[in-house]
């Protein structure tokens, strides 16, 4: 993954996902190892939900483009390692 | 634990599991060996009966961080060394003579357990209750939904406990409460303090005067 470009978004706005039945499958545990990873970060980073959970939804048999954007994923939260949540006093 | 004669009860084989403790920068610091029991020839209704035991959610920790911030007191941790061994076995169990420590002028003893050792069906239970029923003698309430929250009220002053198996996270608007919590959970286990709540199931929390900043920098990278 270290040769990959930061991405500033966790998912296009163009991105439409579907079962995708004719695309190439990956597999299965992998995909929903990931997942299960990034189910964890959003402990800290809520906003992340939105595009996670639309991977989710193909977690019983993933296709090669719900990989892709899952990595898309991976390529956002690589620039944006030291970002969390601020709950600042007094407000 | 007694030695005692044999039975007509099946006792369990142990073994020792051994372990290597890291710091963060890849060197052993430590050498651990564990006495385990093969829990998995445990029967039920004989050896065991309850195994649940309620752990709590990582929202639940989130949620106490930010009441925490809202009622401006600040979050310690600690952390009970060999958790599992403090709880108490009520049932009748009888496990194997340890591995490299025979005795050997009474070979065909077993010992009879009275505390709880790794490995066994019930042992995360029976850590739960014991610790529970620590908590609710020193009139802590336990939280309605959250059955690892604990609350104690005094006058206006507030303690609140929350327990991650053997990860305990509290606060108090009362730094007094704090410090009695802290020194009667070291006068009943054995505790290792740690201070003010920076590092939690991947969690890195920074309390600071201006608010508190929550991130997991180190588990996405």
């Amino acid at each position: 993954m270290e040769k990959y470009k930061e991405a500033s978004t966790p998912m296009a706005t163009s991105t439409y996902l579907d079962l995708d039945e004719k695309g190439e499958s990956v597999d299965e545990s992998r995909y929903k190892g990931i997942i299960g990873s990034l189910l964890y970060l959003t402990a800290s980073r809520p906003y992340i939900m939105l595009s996670v959970f639309l991977c989710t939804r193909y977690q019983a048999n993933p296709k090669e483009s719900h990989l892709t954007s899952i990595k898309r994923i991976i390529k956002y939260l690589k620039g944006t390692t030291n970002v969390g949540l601020w709950y600042p006093k007094g407000t | 634990m007694g030695v005692s004669k044999p039975t007509s009860h099946k006792s369990i084989e142990t073994k020792w599991v051994f372990q290597n403790k890291f710091d963060e920068s890849g060197i052993i610091v430590r050498n651990m060996a564990i006495l385990v029991a093969k829990g998995y020839y445990q029967e039920e209704g004989i050896d065991y009966d309850e195994t649940y035991t309620p752990v709590a959610r990582l929202e639940a920790i989130r949620l106490l961080l930010a009441f925490a911030y809202i009622k401006d007191f600040i979050l310690f941790q600690m952390d009970v060394k060999n958790v599992f061994l403090n709880g108490y076995i009520e049932e009748e169990i009888y496990v194997d003579q340890p591995p490299g420590f025979f005795d050997y002028e009474h070979l065909n003893h077993d010992y009879k357990l009275k505390k709880a050792l790794y490995g066994l069906k019930q042992t995360p239970r029976s850590w739960y209750e014991r610790l529970r029923n620590f908590l609710i003698v020193q009139s802590f309430v336990r939280g309605q939904v959250d059955k690892t929250l604990f609350i104690k009220r005094s006058n206006n002053k507030l303690l609140v406990v929350q327990i991650y198996v053997d990860d305990i996270i509290f606060g108090a608007t009362n730094e007094i409460l704090c410090k009695e919590f802290s020194n009667s959970m070291q006068k009943e286990f054995e505790m290792s303090m740690m201070g003010e709540l920076n590092f939690f199931l991947g969690l890195q929390v920074k309390q600071m005067k201006k608010g508190t900043f929550l991130c997991q920098t180190k588990y996405c990278t």
